[in-house]
């Protein structure tokens, strides 16, 4: 019996084809395989190219299972940009892939560490959306913690 | 990747289990104050907030903080995370009322770890029948705790299987060895037990062993009145890891944890910090 092939479309509408066995790692897959056999394509709306083929990557490795630990924390190291790592957790989350989500987030959270906020809003593109009083309002709500 | 993305409406559950590595003080004064959709994202979450460690910033020796600030803050938590807090460790809680305030509002605490706080007797009696989930508590170098709260902690904390209760070497305000004979007649679940720098002696020790079915690791250092018989703790106590008396009895800590890779059972996989002898701010 051949392996049965899934295709995964991302949100830029490019096509990845991955082995059925391996895409069930991804319990969101595993369910739609379950309910209607996921004959045709899977879409993937907020997963960009990009990070799917990532995800690909990830989902076919060949691993040992007691290696796999060191397997997705240096797979994630190897990512080291925030950006990426982003995409990538919200990829797992989209595809409920716990390990992978859990081990891109610990990154991000190693990287941003020491982090001032001023540094944490330039990382992550982030606008201050407060206005003056509205910011000393919230720091005084934490003024003993400082 | 695309143009710069803008990572403000990043989905909470990723931003979450980023916001959880972080420790306390980082959660409170960096990602609240990013953007008003992470302000929401983590302070409207319960579960960001259900393990508190507040042990560093709250300790007495680093003055850092004051009684004030310390009121200031369990009440905020309260407001936050409402009742979801599971764990939480904070030091140096010196008035009943903030005590008191705090457990009536904690619904799913588990462990309570308060070392150095000043609270009463009178209030634990009066909370604990609020801390009947709780299964770990850490009362070490509270010195107007004795044997009354100690009782009530043991006559309604029926699931406790850890207690801290630790005194401080010059501390001669707590002689009694009633709280070693309420320990072991109310306590019988209990498997990690630390009683360093108590009064009481070997005939206690062997009470809390026959009682304490469980028990797999007892620290009595300091506890100068206690001369081990060693061969009753081998024969009626052969599981019982006993740490002490002699104060330096340091080195077969990492004994003990040897033998736990080995051969304890997963559930107590949750309790590392616990029961890898941890011995830290004890």
């Amino acid at each position: 019996m051949s392996k049965k092939t899934l295709t995964l479309m991302s949100k830029d509408k490019q096509l990845f084809n991955i082995e059925e066995h391996l895409a069930v790692q991804s319990v969101t897959i595993r369910n739609m395989v379950k309910e209607d056999g996921a004959s045709s394509v899977i879409p993937l709306p907020r997963v960009d190219s990009e990070t799917l083929a990532l995800v690909i990557e990830y989902l076919n490795r060949q691993q040992a299972p007691e290696e796999d630990e060191d397997y997705v924390k240096k797979f994630v190291d190897e990512r080291g940009e925030i950006p990426t790592l982003l995409e990538l957790a919200q990829a797992a989350l989209d595809l409920d892939i716990k390990k992978l989500m859990d081990a891109a987030c610990m990154k991000v959270a190693d990287l941003i560490k020491d982090f001032t906020l001023e540094e944490v809003r330039e990382a992550l593109r982030i606008e201050n959306d407060r206005t003056p009083e509205e910011e000393k309002a919230i720091r005084d709500e934490f003024q003993w913690a400082f | 990747m695309e143009e710069a993305k803008n990572w403000a409406n990043l989905p909470p559950d990723v931003l979450g289990l980023i916001f959880n590595k972080f420790c306390f003080k980082e959660k409170l004064l960096i990602f609240p104050r990013v953007c008003k959709s992470w302000n929401h994202a983590v302070l409207g979450r319960p579960n960001c907030w259900q393990t508190i460690d507040l042990l560093d910033w709250s300790l007495p020796r680093e003055y850092s903080s004051s009684d004030h600030d310390i009121d200031k803050m369990l009440r905020f938590l309260v407001t936050r995370a409402s009742a979801a807090f599971q764990e939480i460790v904070i030091g140096n809680i010196q008035n009943d009322l903030t005590f008191s305030f705090f457990i009536d509002h904690s619904r799913s605490l588990r462990t309570l770890e308060i070392p150095w706080s000043n609270v009463s007797d009178s209030i634990v009696e009066h909370v604990a029948e609020k801390l009947s989930g709780v299964t770990r508590i850490n009362l070490s170098y509270c010195r107007n705790i004795r044997v009354r709260g100690i009782r009530a902690i043991g006559e309604n904390c029926k699931s406790l299987v850890g207690l801290k209760r630790n005194k401080h070497p010059f501390d001669i305000s707590c002689v009694k060895v009633e709280e070693a004979t309420t320990i072991a007649a109310t306590m019988p679940k209990l498997k990690h037990l630390e009683l360093t720098f108590n009064y009481f002696d070997m005939e206690n020790v062997e009470k809390i062993i026959e009682s304490c079915h469980e028990l797999k690791f007892l620290d009595i250092r300091g506890c100068s009145y206690v001369h081990l018989n060693h061969g009753w703790l081998q024969k009626c106590a052969p599981k019982v890891m006993v740490l002490g008396p002699n104060i330096n009895h340091r080195d077969r800590i990492d004994d003990a944890n040897d033998d736990d890779d080995d051969d304890h059972n997963v559930d107590d996989n949750d309790d590392d910090d616990w029961w890898g002898y941890n011995l830290r701010g004890l």
